[in-house]
């Protein structure tokens, strides 16, 4: 997405897309299986008997699947950060949808809420059955909040720090967290196969009737949240149109397997306990699940908890960021008031936003007992997801034909007539759950709907345009050699542009200078360009200069991780080489730098790290050559720096005592002819020591530029160019240039490492 | 009793077949549009090179 911003000053703004299917599919994963089904389990044995447990993870699952279907279509059509309030807006106008996000930032602080008490109750109770806590049970509860509260601020400080999850992290998180569920319910469904009476303790199936499944489904309805936050990706994935309604279908069906799966494990994990297995689960309440995993597995305890930790604690982070983003944006359209939307300066994140949103978080967690804090959560995406329903039925009536869709639901409109129908009747049964709920909920509506015509509807802003539908950047068609120069700051910008200048020249290449801005998850990307340039006057300057001076294409790229910014924009351009700089100063963990490292590790182009690139001109020039699998492109590298000035490149090996030498000759015979470059620029130097590295940095000072290829290295070491190349970019103190070819099944490999 | 066993496995059943169908159902659509998206794309850019 160019604005208009951009093109007059020539250098353009585009948002960063970096998550694939995988990341927004475990986003929604991660969100849903955050405490619902922890927490669910117990209540709905109590309530609904055993029948009516596994009924109502599969019923709701597939309710949730009609309302994901509904997002899926709207998404793939509107995809823009902003979800369910977008939506509204465009459907309806201005009040419903302030009512929209109204309800969601209520409705995701209170599932906040509830992740944060599910974190404090399943770790309060493992401690204390281990003996680490000593205080009497009519005292455990009051401590559960006061964890609650204590968890959910820690929360609420990593967010304004501005770090999230998200990407492969995130992903693999929730990978493991689901995958430590499936593993419970496949050792349920196989102890019910060696034990087949186990499966008596499904009789009754439904001991308090039908009807009571209502109730349980309505209250367990918040454990099938989640896949709205995907709707909220459309700026940051890749093909949105294609990837976010899949991501949404899949993330439901990973979940509703799961939940029944757990739910069935659960059932049959309980053997001989005086009471039906169900009544014995349901008299726990939301501990029911950990109880009875730990009659299943030696170690049930500890994985539950383990589980639990994982899987509140990341659903309570993004659920804070994505209400935060809520009531930011609400701010930001002068639907409340606009201090919402004020930025902290040094972290740039919603400050204001993020502390009302915490207020709501603690307050819930603290005040209402578990059961009310998960009715209320649900009855409130109970609200919202009737709201989306309408939106999609009016969308695709009024406005389909103007709409280009990825995604357009079957059965329409029976799908979302059935679940706006169904939804009715949970929030209605719920209030045999929760009274508490039913008063809460609708307060928060009414005085949304007060709020609105007090104060939003003569303030909203009009600048913005009504409907704003993102446009996706056609994938580049490869012509020629492309190269991509990362720059970080305007200190060195020019020298690396200079660098740049004559590789691209040699290869008669297109370059395109990037600059990447970090923006905390927050803030949606689309909206960073009002705020992020402030302070970074100078990187544009240098760019401007960069695109007049060099004939360079300049981009700043707004982006979630500067790493992955830079490798979906290298992938995303079809680039053949990436050209950044290093600072030379390692930093603690990491092997050159926490931004260098993942590049190198993970990018599937060319990579040439500079580092003390001062000078305009080498006439002097050293190659470490080894033999290794870059130390050919080491060599076409440096003969490109030196070729126009009429400079010399001496290829040096040294071997250790009594070892075989390389014999550089023949190596250059063989690999300079199908590189079209000159043997006569090359010398080759031999030396003999025990201390290879020593020799090398002392007869680097001769030099005036030293060119070395990455080495080869085990594919478990934690290594990005070899020990001795990162060894010698630490120690040496001359212009240093560092390649790397790629090598895709490495990366592959290391990326999912 | 018995009326509630059956009827609820089958409606256990069901539903979880449902899912999955219409998750699958739901990704040929979205194969499909995408398919034709870029056979209209491919048509048109071959219209603009002619042109």
């Amino acid at each position: 997405m160019n604005d208009s911003r951009g093109e007059k000053s020539k250098v353009a703004t585009t948002l960063s897309r970096e998550l694939n299917l995988l990341h927004i599919t475990m986003m929604g994963v991660g969100m849903m299986i955050g405490a619902g089904v922890f927490i669910g389990i117990g209540n709905a044995a109590r309530i609904a008997g055993p029948g009516g447990m596994i009924l109502t993870f599969a019923l709701n699952g597939l309710i949730a699947l009609f309302v994901a279907m509904s997002y899926a279509e709207l998404s793939s059509a509107i995809p823009r950060a902003g979800g369910a309030y977008n939506f509204a807006r465009i459907a309806f106008g201005r009040a419903p949808s302030f009512l929209a996000g109204w309800m969601e930032w209520f409705a995701s602080s209170v599932a906040g809420s509830l992740y944060a008490v599910t974190f404090a109750i399943y770790t309060v109770h493992y401690f204390s059955q281990l003996g680490f806590i000593h205080i009497p049970g009519t005292h455990l509860p009051a401590l559960e909040k006061l964890v609650a509260a204590a968890v959910a601020s820690i929360f609420v400080y990593v967010n304004y720090r501005g770090v999230s999850q998200t990407g492969t992290t995130g992903a693999l998180l929730t990978l493991g967290q689901t995958l430590i569920l499936a593993f419970i319910a496949l050792v349920g469904i196989g102890t019910a196969l060696y034990d087949p009476e186990r499966l008596a303790n499904f009789k009754p199936f439904l001991p308090h009737g039908w009807t009571m499944l209502l109730v349980t489904m309505g209250f367990t309805y918040v454990a099938f949240e989640g896949f709205e936050v995907i709707a909220q990706t459309g700026d940051e994935a890749i093909e949105p149109r294609r990837n976010l309604p899949k991501a949404m279908l899949y993330s439901i069906l990973i979940v509703v397997l799961t939940y029944v799966g757990v739910s069935f494990a659960s059932l049959v994990a309980v053997k001989d306990v005086g009471e039906p297995a169900w009544a014995w689960i349901g008299k726990f309440g939301a501990k029911g699940f950990g109880q009875a995993v730990s009659r299943l597995l030696p170690w049930g305890g500890l994985v539950t908890t383990i589980a639990v930790i994982f899987a509140s604690t990341s659903a309570l982070n993004a659920t804070i960021y994505s209400a935060t983003r809520v009531s930011y944006a609400l701010g930001r359209d002068r639907m409340l008031p606009p201090i919402f939307s004020r930025l902290s300066k040094r972290r740039i994140t919603p400050y204001v936003a993020l502390l009302f949103t915490a207020g709501l978080v603690i307050s819930v967690a603290v005040l209402l007992p578990t059961i009310h804090v998960a009715s209320s959560a649900s009855i409130m995406f109970l609200f919202l997801f009737f709201l989306v329903n309408l939106c999609v039925i009016r969308i695709r009536h009024y406005m389909g034909d103007e709409l280009t869709y990825g995604f357009m639901m079957p059965l329409f409109p029976w799908l979302p007539i059935a679940a706006i129908f169904v939804q009715v009747l949970l929030a209605v049964w719920l209030i045999r759950m929760s009274l508490v709920a039913w008063i809460v909920g609708p307060i928060w509506v009414v005085s949304g709907i007060a709020i609105y015509y007090a104060y939003s509807r003569h303030r909203t802003s009009t600048t913005r345009e009504e409907i704003v539908t993102l446009r996706e950047e056609p994938i580049p068609r490869k012509q020629g050699y492309r190269i991509l120069l990362a720059v970080s700051n305007p200190e060195n910008a020019v020298q690396l542009a200079s660098y740049s200048y004559r590789l691209g020249q040699a290869k008669r290449a297109e370059v395109e200078v990037v600059y990447m801005m970090p923006v905390p998850p927050q803030v949606p990307l689309s909206d960073a360009s009002q705020y992020m340039l402030r302070g970074e006057e100078a990187i544009v300057e240098a760019m401007l200069y960069l695109s007049t001076d060099f004939t360079f294409g300049s981009t700043i790229r707004y982006c979630r991780s500067i790493p992955r910014g830079i490798i979906s924009t290298a992938a995303e351009q079809r680039t053949d080489l990436l050209i950044m700089g290093w600072g030379g100063h390692p930093r603690k963990g990491f092997a050159l730098g926490r931004t260098v490292d993942p590049i190198l590790e993970r990018t599937t182009c060319n990579v040439a790290v500079l580092k003390n690139c001062h000078q305009q001109k080498h006439m002097r020039v050293m190659v470490p050559f080894a033999g290794g699998p870059n130390g050919v492109f080491a060599l076409e590298v440096a003969s490109m720096l030196v070729e126009r000035e009429g400079g010399r490149i001496d290829v040096f090996h040294v071997s250790s005592p009594g070892r075989p030498r390389q014999d550089i000759e023949a190596c250059l015979e063989k690999s300079l002819p199908p590189l079209g470059v000159e043997s006569s620029l090359f010398e080759p130097k031999y030396a003999i020591s025990s201390d290879i590295l020593g020799t090398l940095i002392e007869q680097a000072q001769q030099y005036d530029l030293v060119v070395m290829g990455a080495s080869r290295e085990g594919l478990f070491r934690q290594v990005v160019m070899g020990r001795l190349p990162e060894e010698f970019a630490r120690r040496c103190g001359k212009p240093l240039v560092m390649v790397k070819a790629p090598s895709p099944v490495r990366s592959f490999v290391r990326r999912w490492m | 009793m018995t009326f509630d066993l059956i009827a609820g496995i089958a409606l256990t059943v069901l539903a979880l077949s449902a899912v999955i169908f219409l998750t699958l159902w739901g990704r040929r659509i979205i194969e499909r549009s995408h398919s034709k998206s870029r056979k209209r794309l491919r048509k048109t850019r071959r219209e603009v090179d002619n042109e």
